[in-house]
């Protein structure tokens, strides 16, 4: 990607379109790195349900009085309480590393959209308001991809800030709103067909360059 | 060239857009992506420029906006019919260090939010505002759909926001830039190792550039960036020195570009370009793009919200509290001057000095009870404190809370408080509750359990609201004898604000509020309009003034065909409409009441003695009420006019009247009586009511005898002796009512011992038969006294007939003063029948041919005086005079 510096003087709207492409390969490597990441998320939030069963079971019990069971192993209760604590700190943890993932893809998509903009901003009085609109059979115009690029990032952030809005609504105190955290989790997550519509659009774009 | 500030703030932002055709960008001349502010209807709204999806011209169309200088939650900023003309482009905001939000959410949500921590929610907002452009004051509406499983907030009002530290400060900078790297290396994980050694390169590499291009524009800030770029040095290498696994393509890809960027961007002398170019150069340094943003921005308050920039949450609220507290159209209240600002103390002292009532141990109130006759403005009054005060004003209604079955309306008292609380962990809050006396009947006279119920629920949830600092239970009412009493008691309704029959000065006020609007003529003086209006409450005072509006405009339409904007009212429009309305006190007496006919002092010829006498009993109390008091004078509580019938008493009463600008309900005791047993009584104690409520007033009760024999006379008086026993007490004033709404306008001095009062009500009555009536109702304290209006004297005959031949055509040998020499015991109504028959006989004579040259002369009176006989004498003059004649009677 060294020669920016011909393409220069070849033309702005060669670096536009040279920006794009790369914006838009970014694009589609990230969808995988996204979609990985919230695959493995939803597995953990899986167990992370799981878990929050096993721990409201064990309120439960302690409280309707499995008194004969309680009574021989007095602090049996706690102990459970624990351990389950423990290991859906764990989950939590990973569940975390899950979405500092998403995080970065959020990041790397608004960086891309950035550098596109930018770029379009810096050539736009060579390019021309009109070229920047035209669009032919196979190539979306620039303004067109350049919303593109925008509503993906628009995506991403929101779906990143529904999980983390998710992560941090947690509570153990609650156990009542475990059940339908999967649900919950991965209700929007069908939108991400946008981004592979975007992709499809850009696709002849892609290949030409 | 990148850093994360660019980045957002290069994003043309992804939730306020702005969707127009080609031609309007071209028009416009910018590129897509790019900010601007679009005006309408006196809002703002910030948004970038965006090509519309079909790539054709069509409407403008707005999405999400920013509303700036927005004041009110309604939407004010219609999302269509934009015109090209009204989007105005501007640079690319600077980016914001510093947020202060509040969070606007609807009230199902507002518990969720306000139990996450406020990291969490804070981050959240970041992620939902990112990209904005925001400024002071403006409104964010987030539009998100209702799908979003985040947290559900409508809008984020923007309460302040700052670029940061102006002056450049170099240890902070630095303190400040290291948290900031801080944040960022620990927020972006891998994608912050390239922006680091971009800057780093790029900062090193452009140092010399950024600072020559600077001092091209602006030599002053030069030194301090310098010294801010300097101080920043080394901790940007320290924090690369970390982030060392950076790619070789990235190194060598970024920063060719931005020399490239530089070069482009220094050609480009447009200001939107240059900004763009100091945005994306140079980020690290804030303080350096401020000071090229504050010069080349043109809407500097305009700021961008980026990654970096801080939330600071100031409250959660809900939209209903916001609406409540913001988008109340202001209530105009006039007068209610005193009212209204114990109200407000009551409302703001417990949230302004809470430490200081806290020290002193004093409770603040819990409930406050307005009452007052209904028309006064209890509501509007409530309403406009609310308003001003800023406090989120609950209403409840008695028919909103009854329900069908049994149990619906406990429950739906209790969700309103539930609501209230709710309300009042952000914001105070005051529940209001109108017509209280509905809801809360006394419980051992309504009959049903139902009100018993309901009573029981609101005193219970009163009682649990009680402990809460930040809910304040406000009833109003117009019957507060109706409340349970268990309501009024310390700990419920502890206050009292009556809220009372406005005096002349309020409806002064008053009338200014209403006419605030409207386009006065110059001669419309409200003072005197307003001492016209005695007994007229607020309602019909605004009923005035919409009458006199539809008089303006009526006559403008007769004037002219074209359409009518603002008629001019005056002050005739005013006059007319009075007749026209009817205060509503007096409606509701029915046909008893009668009213005043102004009559001026000078009407009365003669009598000068009377007169004297009359200013000096009724006059005097009520105007200079304090030489009274100064003198520990009681003032009288009644006056008797007694004399021969035909005498002009009750004109006489009724100048008085007009005299001392008081209402006058002028009672005939021949109506009063009724064939239900207890009417007439009610009768009484309903005109006194009225008119202590209208006070200062003057009941004038005509022909007393009639009312009230002297007791014991004649068997079978029965309804009379209870008239009368209920007369003697409404005059002693033991039917007041401890609590009654008596007008607190004049009286303001407390400290005045109560007897010494200015005269709220003010009996007058008119009597020809002294002899008839009860000794007890001549003693003093009662009608303490009496006057004598004789019949006329010569100096009063020829004034009054002067009047009675003012039209008449008269001849010149016509004497008036040998008249009213001649007509010594002749009354008033003597003397225009003698002027009737004059003018008859001169008719006779003359014949009906010719009435214009028929003249009356001095014959025709002389002739008619023959057998027009005074229908008075000596003997009868005496008996009326001498009120004594009965009392021995009595005695005897």
């Amino acid at each position: 990607m060294s020669p920016v510096r011909k393409t220069t003087s070849a033309g702005g709207e060669e670096t536009i379109h040279k920006q794009l492409r790369r914006s838009f390969k970014m694009v589609g490597q990230q969808v995988t790195v996204w979609q990985e990441a919230s695959e493995r998320s939803v597995s953990v939030v899986q167990s992370l349900v799981n878990h929050a069963e096993q721990l409201q079971c064990c309120r439960r019990a302690a409280k309707d009085g499995c008194s004969d069971v309680l009574q021989r192993f007095p602090d049996l209760k706690d102990r459970l309480e624990f351990k389950l604590l423990g290991s859906m700190e764990v989950i939590l943890a990973r569940l975390k590393s899950q979405l500092l993932t998403m995080e970065g893809v959020c990041k790397k998509h608004t960086q891309h959209s950035a550098y596109s903009l930018n770029a379009y901003h810096i050539h736009y009085r060579e390019v021309g308001v009109a070229k920047g609109l035209v669009r032919s059979a196979t190539w979306p115009s620039i303004a067109d991809m350049l919303q593109w690029l925008a509503d993906v990032d628009l995506l991403y952030r929101r779906l990143y800030a529904e999980k983390q809005w998710l992560y941090d609504t947690i509570s153990y105190d609650n156990l009542d709103e475990f059940p339908s955290l999967v649900s919950r989790w991965k209700r929007n997550d069908g939108e991400l067909t946008a981004v592979k519509n975007v992709l499809a659009h850009v696709a002849f774009f892609m290949e030409d360059g | 060239m990148s850093s994360i500030s660019l980045l957002t703030s290069s994003l043309g932002s992804c939730n306020q857009r702005c969707f127009v055709g080609p031609s309007v960008l071209k028009q416009l001349d910018v590129p897509v992506g790019s900010w601007c502010i679009i005006k309408q209807n006196g809002y703002k709204s910030v948004c970038s420029l965006w090509i519309r999806n079909d790539n054709q011209d069509g409407p403008i169309d707005v999405q999400d906006t920013v509303t700036l200088s927005c004041s009110k939650t309604e939407p004010g900023f219609r999302k269509t019919s934009i015109s090209v003309e009204s989007i105005k482009p501007v640079p690319k905001p600077a980016s914001c260090s510093e947020v202060v939000v509040t969070v606007i959410t609807d009230f199902k949500y507002l518990r969720s939010l306000q139990q996450v921590s406020r990291e969490a929610v804070t981050r959240q907002l970041r992620h939902l505002l990112m990209g904005s452009a925001v400024a002071e004051g403006c409104t964010v509406s987030l539009q998100s759909g209702s799908h979003f499983a985040g947290p559900k907030i409508s809008h984020v009002v923007v309460e302040k926001c700052c670029k940061g530290t102006t002056k450049v400060d170099a240890p902070e900078v630095l303190k400040h830039s290291e948290g900031k790297e801080r944040f960022r290396t620990s927020l972006l994980g891998e994608t912050s190792l390239e922006e680091e050694s971009l800057s780093l390169s790029s900062n090193l590499e452009k140092t010399n550039l950024t600072t020559s291009s600077i001092t091209e524009d602006h030599p002053s800030p030069v030194s301090s960036v310098d010294n801010a770029l300097v101080d920043l040095a080394p901790n940007l290498s320290f924090v690369t020195c970390d982030n060392t696994s950076r790619t070789a393509r990235e190194c060598a890809n970024e920063p060719t570009n931005f020399a490239k960027t530089t070069s482009l961007s220094s050609s480009v002398t447009e200001g939107s370009d240059s900004n763009l170019h100091f945005k994306s150069n140079d980020s690290e340094t804030e303080p350096l793009s401020q000071a090229q943003s504050s010069d080349s921005c043109s809407d500097k308050d305009v700021l961008l919200i980026t990654e970096r920039t801080e939330i600071e949450i100031k409250h959660i609220t809900t939209t209903e509290t916001l609406q409540h507290v913001y988008s109340r159209a202001r209530v105009r209240v006039g007068g209610l001057d005193e009212a209204r600002s114990l109200l407000r103390k009551l409302i703001e002292y417990p949230t302004e000095y809470p430490e200081s009532l806290g020290k002193l141990g004093l409770m603040q109130s819990h409930g406050i009870l307005l009452r007052g006759p209904p028309g006064c403005g209890k509501t509007s009054l409530m309403q406009s404190v609310a308003s001003e005060c800023k406090v989120c004003l609950l209403q409840i209604n008695g028919a909103e809370i009854f329900g069908a079955s049994p149990g619906e309306s406990e429950s739906n008292l209790r969700q309103i408080f539930e609501k209230a609380k709710g309300v009042s962990e952000t914001h105070r809050c005051v529940l209001f509750i109108d017509e209280l006396d509905v809801l809360c009947p006394r419980r051992d006279v309504a009959g049903g359990s139902h009100e018993g119920r309901v009573v029981a629920e609101l005193l219970m949830l009163m009682d649990e609201v009680r402990g809460r600092g930040k809910i304040l239970v406000v009833g109003a009412t117009s019957r507060p004898n109706a409340l349970d009493p268990a309501l009024r008691r310390p700990g419920r309704f502890d206050q009292e604000v009556l809220v009372g029959m406005p005096s002349t000065a309020q409806r002064v006020a008053i009338l200014g509020a209403h006419c605030e609007g409207l386009s006065l003529a110059g001669e419309v003086d409200l003072r005197e309009l307003a001492e016209r209006c005695n007994g007229f409450n607020g309602a019909d005072l605004a009923c005035l003034c919409q009458q006199a509006v539809f008089r303006a405009l009526e006559r403008s339409v007769g004037e002219s065909s074209k359409p009518l904007e603002c008629p001019v009212v005056k002050m005739d429009d005013f006059i007319g409409s009075l007749s026209h309305v009817t205060p509503s006190l007096h409606r509701a007496a029915g046909s008893v009441v009668k009213e005043l006919r102004p009559v001026p002092w000078e009407a009365i010829g003669g009598l000068e003695q009377v007169k004297g006498q009359l200013k000096q009993a009724v006059e005097w109390p009520m105007t200079h009420w304090q030489r009274f008091v100064h003198l520990g004078l009681r003032s009288p509580s009644g006056v008797l006019l007694y004399g021969p019938p035909g005498c002009c008493k009750t004109t006489l009463a009724q100048a008085a009247a007009t005299a001392c600008n008081a209402s006058f309900l002028a009672v005939s005791c021949a109506e009063l009586y009724s064939p239900f047993v207890g009417d007439s009584e009610k009768i009484i104690a309903e005109v006194f009511r009225k008119a202590r409520l209208t006070a200062p007033s003057i009941v004038f009760l005509d022909e007393l005898d009639s009312l009230i024999g002297g007791r014991g006379m004649e068997k079978g008086r029965g309804l009379s002796e209870r008239l009368l026993s209920c007369l003697l007490v409404e005059m002693d004033g033991i039917g007041v009512a401890a609590d009654e709404e008596i007008p607190v306008g004049g009286v303001s001095d407390k400290k005045t011992p109560a007897e010494f009062k200015k005269p709220n009500v003010l009996v007058v009555a008119a009597s020809n038969r002294i002899d008839l009536i009860d000794a007890a109702l001549l003693r003093p304290g009662r009608f303490d006294c009496l006057i004598y209006v004789p019949p006329p004297d010569k100096e009063a005959r020829q004034k009054i007939l002067e009047v009675h031949t003012k039209r008449m055509p008269l001849a010149e040998d016509l004497d008036l003063n040998v008249l009213a020499e001649a007509t010594d015991m002749y009354t008033g109504a003597d003397l225009e029948g003698l002027c009737r028959e004059a003018g008859l006989l001169a008719l006779q004579e003359h014949g009906l041919d010719n009435v214009d040259s028929c003249l009356l002369h001095q014959r025709h009176f002389v002739t008619v005086l023959d057998w027009c006989r005074p229908s008075l004498n000596d003997e009868l003059v005496e008996r009326y005079r001498k009120p004594d004649s009965l009392r021995k009677y009595e005695i005897g």
